[in-house]
């Protein structure tokens, strides 16, 4: 991949070149590269990001669950975390196929991780391939991965103020969906003006309200997905 | 802490830089970093500082350039956003297009030559 990089200034021993070219550039070359991968596989790409214990896992969980049970080779799963494969794992025993990524001590997963991670994973007849960022709601949103989209879960229990408080992650989503509803009664968590906040920051996002526990919203949610 | 992986990166863009014209080394690095980035400019600076031993640009100098987020509505208004919500000021509307703001840009970069 080249880039325009313009000299215009001999001065002495000096020279001053004007790149004008992104700081991630190489990590978004690698994602446009899978990009094209999963495109000519057929496969839609999911980046699924989110805070620590923001329900992303269990959002997967009511995801598969809901999914045809004789087609569930149709789905992949990456996992990143820290350390343990425990994540993977619960995915692992809701009979789908799930690879982790364990990034020790990087915040965010990125596309060469990512590259690596799919050489272990059978993509024959996926359709749907999930990957589960790192939990963190700030560094992953300025990593491409190659997904076709972005998937931002917000929590109940976080506050209605989570995306005010963290735009940039808002900006890149495709979808924010407010995980855990089921625990709306319990807390003082403005579900309309949430939706007018994340509309303020980025009017392109759809807002979703789900439950992995009553499996509120998860058929909307496949149905976004799949849009 | 994402800022190491994106000096890292940024350094790899200015060692194949230095490379391709054939130079010696990097001695200025000028980025802009837009408000919206998700990047803290001084912890850049100080990633820098610890990324670049070692490297072609191990005596320059980082320079960050910040860049406040401007957008463009179709009322015509061109400029800043408040309270960092990306609506339009004069007329409230969310259909607004970013302009600048949320871009981190190698910008500039100057070079010693060989002799």
């Amino acid at each position: 991949m080249c880039e325009e990089t313009h000299s215009h200034q001999h001065s002495g021993h000096r020279l001053v070149v004007e790149p004008q070219q992104s700081l991630l550039s190489n990590n978004d070359h690698l994602a446009a590269h899978i990009r094209k991968r999963l495109d000519n596989l057929g496969i839609r790409g999911i980046n699924l990001m989110g805070s620590p214990g923001s329900g992303k896992t269990a959002l997967l969980e009511a995801l598969i669950d809901q999914y045809p049970h004789g087609n569930l080779a149709e789905l992949a799963v990456l996992e990143g975390d820290l350390a343990t494969s425990r994540d993977a794992d619960r995915i692992n025993n809701r009979g789908v196929k799930a690879q982790q990524i364990t990034t020790g001590s990087a915040c965010h997963l990125s596309a060469s991780m990512v590259a690596e991670a799919l050489i272990g994973v059978s993509l024959e007849g996926v359709k749907t391939l999930f990957i589960e960022n790192v939990g963190n709601l700030v560094c992953p949103s300025k990593f491409a991965l190659g997904t076709h989209k972005n998937v931002v879960a917000v929590s109940i229990p976080e506050g209605d103020d989570k995306p005010i408080k963290y735009p940039v992650m808002i900006r890149v989503a495709d979808i924010v969906v407010l995980t855990k509803a089921d625990l709306l009664p319990h807390f003082d968590f403005n579900v309309e003006r949430c939706r007018q906040e994340i509309e303020q920051i980025n009017h392109h996002a759809q807002v979703l309200v789900t439950s992995a526990k009553t499996g509120e919203g998860i058929s909307e949610l496949w149905q976004e997905l799949q849009s | 802490m994402h800022e190491f992986s994106i000096v890292s990166s940024l350094l790899d863009l200015v060692e194949a830089d230095v490379r391709k014209h054939h130079a010696r080394s990097a001695t200025r690095v000028v980025v802009r970093i837009g408000d919206m980035s998700g990047v803290v400019a001084e912890l850049l600076a100080e990633a820098f500082h610890v990324c670049k031993r070692g490297t072609l640009a191990e005596q320059a100098e980082l320079v960050v350039e910040k860049q406040e987020v401007l957008i463009s509505c179709h009322c015509g208004y061109k400029g800043p956003i408040k309270d960092r919500r990306f609506i339009c000021p004069v007329c409230g509307v969310a259909d607004i297009e970013v302009t600048a703001g949320e871009e981190m840009i190698l910008q500039q970069l100057e070079m010693e030559v060989g002799e």
